[in-house]
């Protein structure tokens, strides 16, 4: 560019006031903008913190503190025991682990089957498969109520009330935003990959298995994190299937939580949500990476 | 063993020994053969738990129907019931009014956010996680730290108004009035993804743009106007639609937060339908009132993608 680019034809402090009169140097409207947008992102950190910072010191805090007019932030006593009589009060330990094998099925059975679909559609020819894409493309617009009520008369008449199958089971295709993921990210590799390993020997399967998969781990990680956070905060399907308390999930049971006692044990409950909302955040921490790389992925 | 065999069949077809002709078509066959396998689980999916749901949900929506006793076709009676339901006008009111309040409101902040965490500050890499952390927590979570803010009388919000002002706050989940800004502030809380969507595209719009842009005198807000937003603007289009489409079927936090009350006023679409549907088991009304919605959200998103030809530029020329 510079090498093409005359320097005659380049005006010495280039670009234009930032606010009409103002005429600085680059450096110094750089740094003006990082000062400026700086500024601007404080507040905003201190109202997305604000609440996350009340859940943390409500957990440790005493009813009584929790209560009291003007709200103290500092825990005085700091009570350890609330998360003990939070997991206690309701069996939240059980919920966990029903949460948890929801949560981890659904990603298994997700994330295979988009990926492998995904695949298919990124780079299988085959007749129909353009008009069968936008098909899987439409359903990200239909409501899921249209399908709930038919869905839970199915999974009535199976005898699959108050069981989990109706909450892992209708995923068996992935969901179309993961295909869409995957097909992008398919689709972004180079041909050569395919043609070698074809040469190479490999079925349509093998290249999938073998070679595809190992390259897409940032792709997995963001469509798991994805379908775990759904999965993990998913209350309407819970509430439709499951009667017996033995079965419940956590939102379920965060929500029938507060119900069940007449003036709420906020200390408690958030104590509880803190450790219900452990597992996404942990996701989040260490796939933060792969989900911005993913994300970029899908634009293309 | 078959692996093998195929493969020799396909290397051979390749190297063009073999019947050539015959084998080449039958190589594209096996292709189209392979995408149906892929394909399979997913259409297995589609047939029983969409498409033919979607099929029974509208036949449903024609028929007095409570699960137990077979349905029975009754025309478009539950239509007619509908239309002369307030509390199905005021679901919808409420609903209508959240989504042309939020989703404007929820795209201009999250567009303006991920600006400026798109900007070289230090320690900018913990302040984009901050910034997406509500998105990450379970809805329900949300919910129940936000009922416990909005509190009258020992809520964070009404002692920072308190601190501010000097006034008492209003009852927020309590007062028909407050409702409705309470759920649209807490729902603000959670938009990290919207955030994190545009901000990949800002970092995937091309640098030489800018330089371009700047060595021809364009100041930094020109820039954003005439650079930035048309080459993020399938983006806003995106985020526009899964936006709309969102906020016309919320319910889990005002399940947990509300339950529709009091006395309507966050009484929103979805929750109506689940009431319908699971507490008075009328699951022809209840489909009838799917379908208004899905209608509804395609005629909407018709219209979005219609005139988005005038906004919306696409760098690859599509």
């Amino acid at each position: 560019m510079t090498a093409t680019t005359p320097s005659a034809w380049r005006k010495p402090t280039s670009a234009g006031p930032l606010i009409p009169g103002l005429y600085l140097g680059k450096q110094a409207r750089r740094t003006l903008t990082k000062v400026v947008g700086f500024l601007l992102l404080v507040p905003g950190l201190l109202w997305v913190l604000m609440p996350t910072v009340w859940m943390f010191s409500a957990a440790f805090s005493t009813l009584r503190q929790v209560m009291q007019f003007p709200p103290d932030l500092i825990p005085n006593p700091w009570v350890w025991t609330n998360f003990y009589e939070g997991f206690t009060f309701l069996p939240f330990g059980r919920y966990y682990m029903n949460s948890l094998f929801i949560a981890i099925s659904r990603v298994v059975l997700q994330v295979l089957a988009a990926s492998i679909t995904g695949y298919a559609f990124a780079r299988l020819r085959a007749p129909g498969r353009e008009f069968i894409f936008m098909v899987v493309l439409s359903t990200m617009m239909l409501p899921y109520t249209v399908t709930m009520i038919p869905q839970f008369v199915l999974f009535k008449n199976l005898g699959w009330i108050n069981t989990y199958y109706p909450l892992i089971i209708p995923h068996l295709g992935g969901s179309a935003f993961l295909i869409f993921l995957f097909r992008q990210f398919f689709r972004s590799i180079p041909e050569e990959v395919f043609e070698a390993s074809r040469l190479d020997g490999c079925n349509y399967f093998d290249i999938y298995l073998r070679i595809l998969m190992p390259l897409s781990m940032p792709v997995v990680a963001t469509a798991s994190i994805l379908v775990f956070q759904n999965a993990w905060q998913d209350l309407i399907g819970p509430l439709i299937y499951l009667n017996s308390t033995k079965l419940y999930t956590l939102p379920l049971g965060l929500a029938t939580f507060r119900s069940s006692f007449g003036a709420s044990p906020w200390n408690l409950i958030m104590a509880v949500s803190i450790l219900v909302a452990l597992p996404p955040i942990i996701l989040f921490f260490v796939g933060q990476r792969y989900m911005i790389a993913g994300i970029v992925v899908s634009e293309k | 063993m078959t692996v093998v065999d195929k493969t020799t069949t396909r290397v051979r077809s390749w190297l063009g020994t073999g019947s050539s002709r015959k084998i080449r078509l039958s190589l594209a066959t096996q292709e189209a053969i392979w995408f149906y396998i892929f394909v399979a689980p997913w259409l297995l999916a589609f047939f029983l738990f969409t498409l033919g749901p979607m099929v029974a949900s509208f036949l449903f929506s024609f028929t007095q129907y409570n699960a137990i006793q077979p349905p029975v076709w009754i025309g478009l009676k539950n239509f007619v019931t509908l239309s002369g339901d307030p509390v199905f006008w005021k679901s919808i009111r409420v609903t209508f009014t959240y989504a042309v309040v939020f989703v404007p409101l929820n795209l201009a902040i999250s567009l303006f956010l991920a600006a400026m965490l798109n900007l070289a500050v230090p320690a900018m890499r913990v302040i984009r996680t901050i910034y997406y952390l509500p998105a990450v927590l379970p809805e329900v979570v949300t919910g129940l730290v936000w009922i416990w803010i909005f509190n009258p009388d020992f809520g964070l919000l009404n002692y920072l108004l308190y601190l501010l002002t000097g006034l008492k706050g209003p009852n927020w989940l309590g007062s028909e009035t407050w409702v409705m800004p309470a759920v649209i502030i807490s729902a603000l809380w959670g938009m990290g993804s919207g955030v994190i969507i545009f901000l990949a595209a800002l970092q995937s719009v091309s640098p030489e743009l800018y330089e371009a842009a700047e060595i021809d005198g364009a100041s930094a807000l020109r820039r954003y106007f005439t650079i930035t937003l048309p080459m993020i603007s399938p983006v806003i289009l995106f985020n526009l639609l899964v936006g709309t489409i969102g906020a016309l079927q919320v319910f889990a936090r005002i399940y947990v937060m509300t339950q529709g009350g009091p006395n309507y006023a966050s009484y929103f679409y979805n929750l109506y339908l689940y009431s319908n549907a699971f507490s008075y088991f009328r699951l022809g009304l209840a489909s009838a009132q799917a379908w208004i919605l899905f209608v509804v959200i395609m005629i909407l998103t018709l219209i979005i993608l219609r005139t988005s030809g005038r906004w919306v530029y696409y760098a690859g020329g599509r």
